[in-house]
């Protein structure tokens, strides 16, 4: 219940912040955000990670860099896949209900802590923590192959660990909580913790290459590299061309003399050329170097 | 715990009514150029595939028999290969002894303009440019011969 007042805070935090311009991955992520996913029930097209919403998000871009508006863009995906595919907000618009749902949210979550917590003040200096767990989580993402990983993989509080694992046990079916502990365990060293939670977050959206990646790697950082090769072999079976995937299982097994470790790598090149890491692989495939070791050692 | 507001419209579906197809033309999976325009006046099956997807590749065979004994009426089965990679798509097709002309569509951009939801989904047009039908799920040879080769022999 405090987590759902820290997305609570987050939310009506957002929603009072000053106005800016949103960037064309904003306004993308905006429309997407009003689309249903038509093939994952219950998901949005902004955050499915079914191959046909990710190529909805593509095609929302294009149409936005295109300068349709948003109106436009959902218009002409109702032609081709019904009404249904629109996610439409009440009579009153869904700006009403980002207000109103973080405020029924937060008071809830007040609520409850006033009950448990009758007369104790350090109930209330929960929700300053929460507010940077909140932060942590409102910016969250996955690593996804762009070449610059986000800001928050260099930002996280370890002081959240035990309000995320109470969150947790509340909820153990939360995909984003187990996803976000396991972020935090992995910046206090506790790798093989960490590596639990992704293995659950895994099980929980198997369909998600980013996650299977993320949990291969922390599978790797705690020593388990079969257990973390299996893993991205999963990731692979969920998407072929995942470029990190690629390239990790690809440098595990080259680095191993597995010499289906150079066809992953020549995989890797040929969908991502221009990754930040191609120029070093192409070295290593043509003899001119000898890269580090995916743990790390040399 | 996230805040999801899913507030459903009323779930209304496309229209049944027969459409213009959208353009479906790029590279297929031996680098050749396909173009749906250039078979105006066959009748088209066009069908959304993977190699990863186990009913895809059941439906195979149905589509390439149906090839066989349609094609001289005025028959062409085009596939959208989704997010695949052409030399595993085509190792798949080999393994299957099929001979499908698949336009490759790797982001899968080409697969939203035709509204497709998953695969396999497979789309029926008529020598005029017009979809008749959308069938999600694999296809079965009594639709071949209770839906495709009436629009064939009609004609």
């Amino acid at each position: 219940m405090v987590i759902v007042g820290c997305f609570a805070v987050a939310g009506l935090w957002a929603s009072i912040a000053p106005v800016s311009t949103p960037s064309m991955q904003e306004q993308t992520r905006a429309v997407a955000q009003t689309l249903r996913c038509p093939t994952c029930i219950g998901e949005d097209v902004a955050d499915s990670a079914s191959p046909i919403a990710q190529a909805m998000r593509l095609v929302v871009a294009e149409q936005l860099a295109e300068g349709r508006s948003g109106d436009e863009v959902r218009a002409w995906f109702a032609d081709r896949y019904g009404d249904d595919v629109l996610l439409d907000p009440p009579r009153r618009g869904a700006g009403w209900l980002l207000w109103l749902a973080p405020l029924a949210l937060l008071g809830m979550a007040a609520a409850t802590l006033t009950r448990r917590h009758v007369g104790n003040r350090r109930a209330l200096a929960v929700i300053v923590p929460c507010a940077v767990v909140a932060a942590l989580i409102a910016v969250w993402a996955f690593p996804t192959g762009h070449d610059h990983p986000p800001a928050v993989e260099t930002v996280t509080d370890t002081s959240a660990i035990p309000v995320l694992v109470a969150a947790v046990a509340q909820s153990p079916g939360s995909a984003e909580l187990r996803i976000a502990l396991a972020r935090n365990l992995e910046t206090d060293e506790q790798l093989e913790e960490a590596a639990d939670h992704y293995g659950a977050a895994v099980r929980l959206r198997p369909m998600d290459a980013d996650l299977r990646y993320r949990h291969a790697f922390s599978l790797l950082r705690a020593g388990e590299q079969e257990v973390a090769e299996n893993a991205l072999e999963g990731a692979l079976d969920v998407e072929s061309e995942h470029a990190p995937s690629l390239l990790l299982l690809g440098t595990i097994r080259q680095y191993d003399g597995d010499q289906s470790g150079e066809e992953l790598l020549r995989q890797f090149l040929e969908v991502a050329p221009d990754h930040r890491n191609a120029q070093e692989v192409r070295d290593w495939l043509e003899g001119r170097s000898v890269p580090v070791s995916p743990g790390g050692e040399q | 715990m996230l805040v999801t507001l899913l507030l459903v419209a009323c779930a209304q579906q496309p229209s049944d009514d027969p459409r213009q197809a959208p353009d479906l033309s790029g590279e297929g999976l031996n680098g050749e150029h396909i173009d749906l325009a250039e078979h105006r006046g066959s009748v088209v099956i066009v069908a959304a595939w993977a190699s990863w997807c186990t009913t895809c590749r059941a439906e195979l065979p149905v589509l390439s028999d149906a090839q066989d004994r349609l094609g001289p009426d005025g028959l062409q089965v085009i596939g959208i290969n989704l997010r695949d990679r052409a030399e595993v798509a085509l190792t798949a097709l080999e393994q299957d002894d099929i001979d499908l002309p698949s336009i490759l569509d790797q982001d899968g951009t080409i697969s939203v303009h035709w509204g497709v939801r998953g695969v396999p989904t497979t789309f029926l047009v008529d020598r005029e440019g017009m979809v008749l039908e959308v069938t999600h799920g694999q296809v079965t040879e009594d639709w071949i011969e209770d839906v495709v080769a009436p629009a064939v022999r009609d004609d």
